[in-house]
């Protein structure tokens, strides 16, 4: 039996202190300091989308100018998180300082289509799917472009920004702009009439009892009219579980989490798969549209049932150092980074800074699973897919027996040139 | 709080024309209108539900 460990680090700036009292300017700058070093020092992709020349006007900006603007907290991330937007990495997080209470905020379940917020839901008296036009007279645009920097993700792809602030809009809303008394709504009905109105803000778990009411969870398409039970049992379930067509021989298998004891998860699969081969289900459509990662493991398993030949999923691992830099303010790690380095890179070549490693250490792993599904095979992927579900995405677009269905550029950023960046979950093979 | 990945992976893909940066993207693009948010319909899965049933 094979050992995996998980090592995950969260670097905490010191002086990143809770509430909104005033930072000095000493502190504000060694925060940033501590940040620019540890990205400069340690980030494995860096350079990969904005160029040095790039980096250094971003720093100078900041360093000369928008300095003067921190006072607080709050602004040191709003400045962190414009500046690490650069990076294009969906696995760079900048999390923000804890609140000790949660405000009150923006209450509307909104929807991007097409890059524009529609209402997801009937609530405070505006029709679903009429369109914001703006808040607080501040356009939806200037909105949507504010708060881009609060959700990273790889390469070029908004779909994956789009999703996390549609999920998150009212928190990202209070980062932006702050407490509000009230909030001035002008939004289009899908008939065309332009109206106004005042909402008070809500409490977080107000908006999260409301969640599940959101049209775009499509219980109605299932014939769900409890849309509380269809969330709870749809789109909040972690295990995976299957449903019929009967009518078309076709079987649903929706995995909405990778992110499960691997031997459970395994065990769960094959159970599922005898079940669908028992029903005799010509094809196989998989739902990872909900699915933002966990254990690769569970991906390869997931994949090892839908095709008949050995596979790979990484052609190159690769790191610029073998120390964590700053290491000091690491407040999180499951295992020493140095150790870890030293086992997982042990055959790697250094080639002009770059410890590189083309042996996939789950290679072994990548063989189809003893009885294959062989019938018609479908996959839904979406905004939300991400990490290992994305990695079970790019296998089955590699897979010629299977059909990708989904919104354009919805996945996390992979081909060959592009690079998936991850520090957590890793698995490692001892 | 910041978290930060220190390797960086790259992945198999056997399709080399797409764009760096990009995506995986679809072998079939289906989006969600307007229409289909008001109606609840899941287009998407619609779509494949539909390209079976004409199979």
């Amino acid at each position: 039996m094979k050992i995996r460990s998980i090592i995950t680090i969260i670097l905490l700036l010191p002086l990143s202190v809770f509430g909104q009292k005033e930072l000095s300017n000493e502190q504000i700058l060694e925060d940033y300091t501590i940040f620019k070093e540890i990205l400069t020092v340690g980030h494995p992709s860096f350079y990969e989308y904005t160029s040095q020349v790039a980096w250094d006007s971003i720093f100078s900006s900041f360093e000369q100018k928008e300095i003067k603007g921190v006072k607080t907290p709050n602004d040191l991330f709003k400045s962190i998180s414009s500046i690490a937007e650069n990076v294009k990495d969906g696995h760079l997080n900048i999390l923000h300082p804890k609140i000790d209470t949660l405000p009150t905020m923006f209450p509307v379940l909104i929807k991007f289509i097409g890059g524009k917020l529609y209402t997801d839901t009937d609530d405070f008296g505006i029709t679903v799917g009429s369109e914001i036009m703006s808040i607080d007279s501040k356009s939806t645009h200037t909105i949507l472009k504010d708060m881009l920097k609060y959700a990273p993700s790889d390469g070029f792809n908004l779909t994956k920004k789009y999703l996390q602030i549609e999920k998150e809009f009212g928190i990202l809303h209070y980062y932006e702009y702050g407490v509000k008394e009230s909030y001035s709504v002008k939004y289009t009905t899908p008939e065309g009439k332009v109206k106004t109105i005042e909402i008070s803000p809500k409490s977080f778990e107000s908006i999260g009892n409301r969640y599940p009411n959101r049209n775009s969870h499509f219980a109605s398409y299932h014939q769900n009219v409890n849309r509380v039970e269809y969330f709870k049992n749809r789109i909040a379930e972690e295990w995976p579980f299957v449903y019929y067509i009967d009518s078309l021989n076709t079987a649903v298998l929706t995995v909405n989490s990778f992110g499960l004891d691997p031997q459970e998860f395994k065990s769960k699969l094959i159970d599922l798969f005898k079940e669908i081969k028992k029903k005799k289900a010509k094809s196989l459509i998989i739902d990872i549209r909900q699915n933002i990662g966990g254990y690769r493991i569970n991906a390869i398993n997931l994949y090892s049932f839908l095709t008949n030949e050995p596979f790979k999923q990484r052609i190159l691992e690769s790191a610029i150092t073998n120390v964590l830099p700053h290491e000091k303010y690491v407040v999180h790690t499951i295992s020493n980074y140095t150790d870890f380095f030293g086992m997982y890179f042990t055959s790697a070549k250094k080639e002009d800074g770059r410890w590189m490693l083309t042996e996939d250490h789950a290679q072994a792993e990548m063989v189809p699973y003893k009885k294959t599904f062989n019938g018609n095979m479908y996959v839904l992927i979406g905004g939300n897919t991400f990490s290992a579900a994305s990695a079970f995405a790019l296998s089955a677009k590699n897979d010629k027996n299977i059909t990708l269905v989904g919104k354009k550029r919805v996945v996390d950023t992979i081909s060959i040139r592009l690079n998936i960046l991850r520090y957590t979950n890793y698995q490692i093979q001892k | 709080m910041v978290r930060v990945p220190f390797v960086k992976i790259d992945k198999y893909v056997s399709d080399k024309s797409v764009p760096k940066g990009s995506g995986i993207l679809p072998d079939k693009e289906v989006i969600l209108t307007v229409e289909d948010l008001i109606k609840g319909t899941d287009s998407q899965l619609d779509y494949v539900v539909k390209h079976i049933s004409n199979k």
